[in-house]
């Protein structure tokens, strides 16, 4: 009984410490369009459980644009610096605000140019990286 | 020439359409100076006021065109420039043809004469017309900012390209140009002056291509809004075919928001569209010879 009971705790502690350690670090895909006019739009939403900057990895935006991506918290702030230009097969690194540690974040992303077209983009998104 | 520039200042539209062209500047200048104001108070939070990410957030990205899409003013500038002007230009030779007044101007001047001088005028005209309004951009800018000196931009640029530059992180390697970066390497000042000269030429472009066209079309809504319907029309016709890179409204863009942009897609555009123009105002000429 006292076995059953050891290897039943293991295996909770170990699904509850791997789901723990991958919260934040692991991939949220996304594969959406851009809007027209340079609106902008949430790619991926995550939670953000330490300090570790967020990750972008992104695989495609459609034709020739670039596209313009930052990171808000679940209020819509804005809690990095914005990568501008951002292209096919393009990883960029943000550094985001203290603030928006333990809430969830969103990627957000606009075409750097005004097009009357949507834009595919698709990628992943890293809230932390440790 | 002076005759032609006397008859623009009497125009009201002359003084409408600077006006106008300004207050839009205006408005970009505010907008942009507020978005610097509060994008700088976050870099220095979440940065903890490193100096060389602080040197890369420069209020030279403000100025008109180099703010991009988020700035509405600034994108509405560069998007209805050529009927903008094209109201305070386009229609001299249309309004004097209606008039009568042609014939009489073909009694104190030659025929050659009259076409080059409205030519001329109008060309550089919409050129000014296109580049003050930006450069009183920059001024306000700078004078809202309280920054006049980018050298320290500029040294953190260079770095940026050479990649010597410590960053905690990549989100400014956007920052670097494809097409004329050693500009912005001398200084965000020349870098600017070369695309706003750039946008000057291209705007007086559309504006003779619209005052030839005149010669041949009889709506005078039409003959004023030509300039910006040619404008649009390659806007929406190169975004369709895939080749957003050779469209004008992309190539004055200094903020080159493009992948793909090349010296050579400017070049051919510009010189395509001043043959184009001067083509059409030759066979507008040739048509008109037997006004009298």
């Amino acid at each position: 009984m006292k076995k059953k009971l050891a290897s039943t705790l293991c295996a909770v502690g170990l699904l509850v410490s791997a789901s723990l350690a991958s919260a934040g670090t692991s991939a949220i895909t996304y594969s959406k369009e851009l809007p027209i006019l340079s609106n902008n739009i949430y790619l991926a939403t995550g939670k953000k459980d330490d300090n570790s900057q967020s990750k972008v990895e992104n695989s495609v935006v459609g034709s020739t644009y670039t596209a313009n991506m930052w990171i808000v918290d679940a209020n819509g702030k804005k809690v990095s610096a914005t990568a501008t230009k951002v292209t096919d097969d393009d990883t960029r690194n943000f550094t985001v605000d203290q603030s928006a540690v333990g809430g969830n974040v969103n990627l957000a992303a606009e075409n750097d140019t005004v097009t009357y077209v949507k834009v595919e983009v698709s990628g992943k998104f890293y809230p932390d990286t440790k | 020439m002076l005759v032609e520039y006397k008859k623009l200042l009497k125009n009201k539209n002359f003084y409408l359409v600077f006006f106008t062209l300004v207050l839009i500047v205006i408005i970009a200048a505010f907008t942009g100076v507020y978005t610097h104001k509060e994008e700088y108070q976050l870099i220095q939070k979440i940065y903890e006021k490193d100096e060389n990410v602080l040197s890369l957030v420069s209020p030279h990205k403000q100025w008109v065109g180099f703010s991009g899409a988020s700035n509405l003013a600034s994108s509405l500038y560069y998007f209805i420039f050529p009927a903008l002007i094209s109201i305070a230009l386009v229609d001299s030779i249309f309004r004097e043809r209606i008039s009568g007044n042609q014939n009489y101007m073909f009694l104190r001047m030659s025929r050659k004469k009259y076409y080059t001088v409205k030519f001329v005028t109008t060309y550089i005209t919409a050129f000014l017309f296109f580049v003050l309004p930006l450069f009183l951009g920059i001024v306000l800018v700078n004078l809202l900012t309280n920054q006049w000196d980018y050298t320290t931009y500029a040294t953190s640029y260079k770095s940026l390209v050479e990649g010597t530059i410590i960053l905690p992180d990549n989100v400014f390697a956007g920052d670097i140009k494809v097409l004329f970066s050693d500009l912005l390497i001398m200084s965000p000042y020349v870098y600017i002056a070369f695309y706003y000269v750039l946008g000057g030429l291209f705007a007086s472009g559309y504006i003779c291509m619209g005052l030839a066209l005149s010669m041949f079309i009889k709506n005078h809504y039409l003959v004023i809004f030509m300039p910006q319907i040619i404008y649009i029309a390659c806007w929406g016709l190169l975004t369709v075919l895939g080749k957003p890179q050779w469209d004008p409204f992309n190539l004055i863009n200094p903020r080159q928001s493009l992948e793909q942009l090349s010296i050579t897609a400017i070049v051919v555009t510009l010189l395509l569209q001043h043959f184009i123009a001067f083509v059409i105002y030759s066979m507008g000429m040739r048509r008109n010879r037997d006004v009298l």
